[in-house]
């Protein structure tokens, strides 16, 4: 194949280049010294048969860089003798240098910190199965927004929706650990059967309720967290199905929660909770007191706009407590779980961003004040490479990459800088945050990190400064 | 006395091709017979055939080797590969067309 082995050639001189650097130089030598030898058999003195030969040649680095050219790496060379280039130069200003990367850093760096917040928290979905599909309900009558649901709500809810395929309802209170040995407090959540697999897709261990299991006559069962049968149980998988201790009662282990489970629920919900056991949805009693926090399953190709319209029309079927009216101004409101989670954040988040964005462009603006006092600094060395036979847009490109450099060693350090300031932020962080974990390193953020670090380059100076009046032609060159 | 003409643009490739692909010739050794084969007419810029030899290389139209001349100098070697030999017939039918176009052309009028 003609394209297998011109990549192999490729290659090859990718990785021996200096090699064929030397090749292509004895090969234009011994052109030279044929061309030599056939002048001086011609008659000609030695030096003039050299001269005549390097004459019928042409320029013999301009052919050599040619046909280096047509290696296809002479891009790679070049950028990499500008790294090494701007690299030396950086070196010799250890102050420009300090000071233009320390400020890209925290310009770089505060960007890096609430991006990790923002994508943590706003971008990247719920590690729950379908998460995009999931909403929780609120109930809300009169002046009171935002509150818990009662059983007959959720029944009569279940009852008529046709927008979600489950809707589960959790409520949390505190309790002891199930098992023998000294009482530890922990939270205790109460579910409908259904409520767990809407957030996990399987339990680690042994199964999750069953609709028998809320019965008045089942034996009274519990699911335990990760957390707790490790502690409480040594992680024993026999436990499973044994019956245990658990306050003056006894309950038959059935389930263990994966490890990662997490609770990401609004409203400072816990995001541990070790205990859980199952009631039933009672529909038979209207009215009731209000305690179910309710997550519904949207169907396929339903979104929460339709649900809210269904959850309306439905808010308006339901009775009080007697049975024969609505209940007056009853509300339920829908929204996706994600952005209720975050509802609370979301705005100041956001503004948070917008500021850092201000603050790297300040970071840009002084670091561009720098970069154009050193280029002024530099006329000797940029009007030299011109008067040599640099191009300017050879010039551009060096300058380019320095800035990338520059750029790139203060998104390196800026990594730090976000790491530093991600702590601080977690440090005082709201409740409503508290369940996220920030400090999951993310290839989003790291990437997020390096294109500000090339916008941010994009920002500086790239044009070399040449002067060249005609009034002085040479004052630039000289060495002062 | 005229000077010798330039190579017709492009058409440096299909002469480099055609005068390896009897037996491989060094660099010097192609611009030289180039240059006697058109009669002194054709003159090789020298330089400007080291760029095009690495250029048809890298499209593995020829492949090169190091060998010793008549003299016993180390010389690098360019010959035909099947690619190229392939190209080489492509490049002269082009050629033929191009000339026979140009000859309709300049006789006609």
């Amino acid at each position: 194949m003609l394209w297998t082995q011109r990549l192999w050639l490729r290659i090859q001189t990718l990785f021996r280049g200096g090699r064929a650097a030397q090749h292509l130089h004895d090969e234009v030598q011994f052109h030279l010294d044929q061309q030599i030898a056939e002048n001086i058999a011609a008659g000609m003195s030695p030096e003039k048969a050299r001269h005549a030969a390097m004459r019928t040649f042409g320029n013999v680095t301009l052919v050599q860089e040619d046909a280096r050219r047509t290696w296809g790496w002479m891009w790679f060379e070049q950028f990499a003798q500008d790294l090494r280039f701007g690299a030396r130069s950086l070196r010799q200003s250890p102050g420009f240098a300090t000071v233009a990367i320390l400020t890209l850093a925290l310009g770089i760096g505060a960007n890096t910190a609430i991006f990790s917040v923002v994508n943590a928290v706003l971008l990247r979905p719920l590690p729950y199965p379908d998460a995009h599909r999931l909403a929780i309900i609120w109930s809300g009558l009169g002046s009171v927004n935002r509150a818990v649901a009662s059983t007959y709500e959720l029944f009569e809810i279940r009852q008529r929706t046709k927008e979600f395929d489950q809707i589960g309802g959790i409520w949390v209170t505190n309790g002891t650990l199930p098992g023998e040995g000294d009482p530890e407090q922990v939270k205790v959540g109460i579910v409908t059967s259904n409520f767990l697999p809407i957030l996990c897709p399987r339990p680690a261990l042994g199964r999750f309720f069953q609709a028998q299991d809320e019965g008045p006559n089942a034996p009274w069962t519990v699911v335990l967290s990760y957390g707790a049968w490790a502690r409480r149980f040594g992680s024993d998988p026999s436990i499973l199905g044994k019956s245990v201790r658990y306050g003056a009662a006894s309950a038959v282990v059935i389930g263990v929660l994966p490890e990662d489970f997490r609770f990401y629920l609004p409203g400072g919900f816990p995001s541990n909770v070790d205990v859980f056991y199952a009631v039933p949805v009672d529909g038979s009693q209207p009215g009731g007191p209000g305690w179910l926090h309710l997550i519904g399953h949207l169907r396929p190709g339903s979104n929460i706009t339709r649900a809210q319209a269904e959850a309306d029309a439905i808010a308006t079927q339901i009775h009080n407590w007697d049975g024969n009216q609505n209940i007056t101004g009853l509300r339920l409101s829908v929204y996706s779980l994600q952005a209720d989670d975050v509802r609370e954040v979301r705005g100041t988040l956001l503004l948070l961003f917008g500021g850092v964005g201000f603050v790297l462009l300040i970071a840009c603006a002084n670091v561009a004040n720098l970069l154009l006092a050193r280029s002024t600094r530099r006329l000797h060395e940029t009007t030299v490479r011109a008067a040599l036979g640099a191009s300017r847009g050879r010039l551009i490109r060096q300058l380019l990459t320095e800035n990338l450099l520059l750029a790139a060693i203060g998104a390196l350090a800026a990594l730090g800088v976000g790491w530093l300031a991600l702590r601080a932020i977690l440090a005082a962080r709201p409740p409503s945050l508290l369940n996220f974990n920030l400090l999951t390193p993310d290839f989003t953020v790291l990437a997020f990190t390096f294109l500000l670090a090339i916008l941010a380059s994009a920002f500086f100076r790239a044009r070399p400064t040449l002067r060249r009046r005609p009034t002085e032609p040479d004052s630039k060159l000289e060495r002062r | 006395m005229g000077k010798p003409s330039d190579l017709v643009q492009g058409t440096l490739d299909l002469l480099i091709l055609k005068t390896i692909s009897l037996e491989p010739k060094h660099g010097w050794a192609i611009a030289k017979r180039i240059q006697q084969i058109s009669g002194e007419v054709l003159q090789v810029q020298q330089g400007s055939l080291y760029p095009a030899l690495h250029r048809l290389e890298q499209k593995a139209w020829i492949k090169s080797k190091w060998a010793e001349t008549d003299t016993g100098r180390k010389a690098k070697f360019y010959s035909l590969t099947a690619g190229g030999r392939a190209q080489l017939e492509k490049e002269t039918a082009n050629w033929s067309r191009l000339s026979a176009a140009i000859d309709l052309v300049v006789e006609t009028s």
